[in-house]
C-alpha cells in the first residue's frame, strides 16, 4: 500500500523569518492523484521535497505505506521525482535514455535491462527501445521522460510543476497525457501546481495551500463549484 | 511586442522577431548552438557582440532575465543578461514564444569546443572541477540551479584549469541562504546530468576510452564537498593552537578565497576554540594582482603572475623594495614586452592573461631543455614564432569555429545551423 500521510509537518528554510510549511496534515490514498495547489511560495514544493527526502521537517511525521520515513534516507524511500528533465540525449537510444541514471546507483546491467524492458512495456514503448530522440513524437518523449522515473520502481511519484516551462499550445495535451499515464500505472502521485485549471483537470483530490498552511482538501468537482 | 533591453536596444529591434527562431535566415546566424537544450538557441552578432538568443515562454524569459541580473549584481559567475522579448507573433497573428538575450562571454567556450576529436580524461576532469567551483559559488550566493549540466555552462581558460560560468538560470531559485536539502538536491541533479552528458558523448564516440562517465560525475560531488567543507566547515582546536586561525585563512587564500567574516567562539572553560567562516569571497589572487598591477585576470592566472612577480623580485634583488614598485618594474620588464610582441594577426588567439600564462610555461620548457635560464626576449620570440600560430582564435571562436569542432558538432547535433 503506497499511501502518504503527513501529520502536523513543519519546515523553515535558513535565514528566513517565517515557516515555509506550518502544521500541514493530509492523507493520500494508494494510487491516488493528489494535487497540491497554491501560489508561488505557498510551501507546496517544500512539502514534495520533504516527502522525497531532500528536505527535513522541523516537526511532525511523514509516513509512506504506514511507515514513518523521517529517518529513512532519500535513496531508500522509493519516492521518485518525475519529469525533472525532459531533454533526451541525442547519441543515446530510448533504452539508454531510460536507464542511464540507474547505472549511478550500482544496479547491474542485467537488472537495468530488465527494468527498462518492463517500464517500456508498461508505457507502450517496447517497439521504440532502439529509436533516437528525433524519431519520437511529443507523447513518446513524455513517456520516455516518465520512464526515467518509472525504472526506479517507485511507490510514489512526486511531480513539481512539470508543465511550468512548457508552451501553452502543448500544456493541456501534456497534462492530459500525464494523467492518463498515471491512471494506467496506478502509482500514487503528488503533483504541485499554481494552476487551478490544471488541478481540476488531473486530480482525484486537491489540497489548497496558502502561506505554508493547508487551507482545505476538495474533490475536483467540489473545488470546481467553489471557484 | 515588447523589447526590454539593458543595452543595444536599437540593434535588438532589427532582428526578425516575427519569425520563429528556428527559421531565422542563416546569414544572420553565427557560430555554434550551445548543446543539449529544451529550447531553440541561436547566436547572432549585434554591434560586434555575439549574443545568444533563446526562445522560451514570456514569463520565463522575464524571470530568467531578472534572476541573471541579480546574480550579476551579486558578482556570481553567470552571464549578465542583455534583454528579453515578450508578446511576439507572426505577421498572421500567430503567437510566438518570448526570447531571452545574453551576450556571449568573451573568450568563453562551450564544452564541445574544448576538444576536437574526442574528450581526453584530463580535460573531462578539469571541466568537472570547474563546474564544482561554479556550483559552490552559486550555492554560497543562495542560488539553487536545478539543472546543472555541461551544456548550461560556458568555460574560460584559467591558467591550467577552467573557470565555469552559468548561462541558463531557467530552473533556478534565489534564496537568502540554501538549506542542506536544497544543496543536496542540486548535487543529485548535477550527478545525474553530468553522467548523462558524458554517457551521451561516449555513445557518440566523442570521449577518450579512458574517461569513465560515472567516475567523472562522482568526482563533481567529491570536489564540491571538499571545497564546501573548506569554505564553510567549522574547526575546533585547543586555545594553545591559535595559529590554526591563520592557517585556515592561508588555506582559504591558497584556493582563491578571502575571508570576509569569521565566527570565533571559546568554550566556558577557555580550553577549546571553535572557528567557522561566515563570509568568504572568491578572487583572492585576482584582487591582489589588480591592486598591484591593474591587470584583470582570473584567479589561477593571477596566482601564476604573482608567483612570477615573486621570482622576478628575487632574481633582480628587489625583495626589500616596495611591492608596488617591484610590480611596476615587472610590468615593464616582463609582462608588457610579452603582450607587445604579439603580432596583430594573433591578438585574438587567447585572452591576454592566458597568453601570458602559456608564455611562462614555454619559457620554463625552453629553460629546462637548454639546462639554463632562457632570457625573456628569447622566450618571447620562440613563443610567438612556434606556439601562438597553432592556437585557434578563441576570442572569435563563436564566429569562426574550427572545421574540426564543426564536424564534431554536426555529428552530435545534425540539426545545427551552418554558419
Amino acid at each position: 500500500m503506497s499511501t502518504v500521510t503527513l501529520t502536523d509537518v513543519a519546515h523553515r528554510y535558513p535565514a528566513t523569518a517565517h515557516a515555509s510549511v506550518d502544521g500541514v496534515s493530509f492523507h493520500v490514498r494508494d494510487g491516488e492523484f493528489f494535487v497540491l495547489l497554491g501560489p508561488a511560495g505557498c510551501g507546496k514544493s517544500t512539502v514534495l521535497r520533504m516527502i522525497h527526502g531532500t528536505e527535513r521537517p522541523a516537526g511532525g511525521t511523514i509516513e509512506i505505506g504506514g511507515q514513518d520515513v523521517s529517518k529513512v534516507p532519500t535513496s531508500d524511500r522509493d519516492v521518485t521525482l518525475a519529469f525533472e528533465n525532459y531533454a533526451l540525449y541525442p547519441h543515446m537510444d530510448v533504452a539508454e535514455n531510460m536507464g542511464f541514471a540507474l547505472r549511478l546507483t550500482g544496479i547491474n546491467e542485467d537488472e537495468i535491462d530488465r527494468r527498462v524492458t518492463d517500464a517500456a512495456a508498461r508505457l507502450g514503448l517496447s517497439g521504440l527501445l532502439r529509436a533516437r530522440h528525433d524519431e519520437l513524437d511529443g507523447l513518446q518523449r513524455q513517456k520516455v521522460a516518465l520512464a526515467r522515473a518509472l525504472v526506479r520502481n517507485p511507490r510514489v511519484f512526486v511531480m513539481d510543476e512539470p508543465l511550468a516551462n512548457l508552451a501553452p499550445e502543448v500544456r493541456d495535451t501534456t497534462r492530459d497525457q500525464i494523467r492518463t499515464l498515471q491512471q494506467e500505472l496506478g502509482i500514487t502521485t503528488l503533483y504541485a501546481t499554481t494552476s487551478a485549471a490544471d488541478a481540476v483537470a488531473v486530480a482525484d483530490r486537491i489540497a489548497v495551500l496558502d502561506s505554508g498552511r493547508l487551507v482545505a482538501v476538495h474533490g475536483p468537482e467540489e473545488f470546481g463549484q467553489l471557484r | 511586442m515588447n523589447i526590454t533591453a539593458d543595452r543595444l536596444g536599437s540593434a535588438i529591434a532589427t532582428l526578425p522577431w516575427r519569425v520563429p527562431l528556428a527559421d531565422w535566415p542563416r546569414e544572420l546566424l553565427v557560430g555554434l548552438p550551445r548543446g543539449i537544450s529544451r529550447h531553440v538557441v541561436r547566436f547572432v552578432e549585434l554591434a560586434g557582440v555575439v549574443v545568444a538568443v533563446k526562445e522560451t515562454e514570456d514569463p520565463i524569459a522575464e524571470r530568467e532575465h531578472d534572476l541573471l541580473q541579480v546574480l550579476s549584481q551579486l558578482d556570481a559567475p553567470a552571464v549578465a543578461p542583455l534583454g528579453y522579448i515578450t508578446g511576439r507573433c507572426t505577421p498572421d497573428g500567430e503567437r510566438l514564444p518570448g526570447a531571452l538575450l545574453t551576450p556571449h562571454l568573451r573568450y568563453s567556450l562551450p564544452y564541445r569546443a574544448l576538444f576536437s576529436q574526442d574528450l581526453a580524461a584530463a580535460v573531462a576532469r578539469r571541466l568537472v572541477d570547474a563546474l564544482a567551483v561554479l556550483l559552490v559559488r552559486l550555492h554560497l550566493a543562495g542560488f539553487f540551479w536545478g539543472d546543472v549540466s555541461l551544456s548550461n555552462a560556458l568555460f574560460r581558460r584559467d591558467a591550467d584549469a577552467f573557470a565555469a560560468y552559468l548561462v541558463d538560470a531557467e530552473t533556478g531559485e534565489l534564496h537568502a541562504q540554501l538549506s542542506d536539502g536544497q544543496r543536496e538536491h542540486d548535487l543529485e541533479l548535477a550527478r545525474t546530468n553530468i553522467a548523462g552528458d558524458f554517457l551521451d558523448l561516449q555513445a557518440g564516440g566523442l570521449v577518450d576510452a579512458s574517461v569513465d562517465p560515472l567516475a567523472v560525475s562522482n568526482r563533481l560531488l567529491e570536489r564540491y564537498r571538499e571545497l564546501w567543507q573548506e569554505l564553510t566547515g567549522p574547526e575546533e582546536f585547543s586555545m594553545d593552537d591559535r595559529w590554526r586561525v591563520d592557517d585556515r585563512v592561508r588555506r582559504l587564500n591558497d584556493i582563491g578565497f578571502d575571508l570576509g567574516e569569521l565566527t570565533v567562539t571559546t568554550d566556558l572553560d577557555g580550553v577549546t576554540t571553535r572557528i567557522e567562516p561566515k563570509v568568504v569571497e572568491p578572487g583572492h589572487h585576482t584582487r591582489r594582482l589588480r591592486r598591484l598591477t591593474g591587470i584583470g585576470a582570473q584567479d589561477n592566472q593571477a596566482r601564476r603572475m604573482l608567483n612570477d612577480l615573486d621570482s622576478y623580485r628575487m632574481a633582480t634583488g628587489r625583495t626589500d623594495e616596495d611591492e608596488h614598485d617591484s610590480a611596476m618594474a615587472w610590468m615593464s620588464d616582463v609582462y608588457r614586452p610579452v603582450l607587445d610582441a604579439v603580432p596583430v594577426e594573433y591578438a585574438d588567439r587567447l585572452e591576454p592573461a592566458q597568453l601570458f600564462h602559456e608564455f611562462l610555461d614555454h619559457r620554463w620548457y625552453l629553460s629546462e631543455n637548454a639546462g639554463h635560464d632562457v632570457s625573456t626576449p628569447e622566450a618571447i620570440r620562440s613563443y610567438v614564432d612556434t606556439v601562438l600560430p597553432a592556437h585557434p582564435r578563441e576570442e572569435a571562436y563563436l564566429r569562426e569555429p574550427s572545421t574540426g569542432a564543426l564536424q564534431t558538432l554536426r555529428t552530435a547535433d545534425p540539426d545545427s545551423p551552418t554558419p
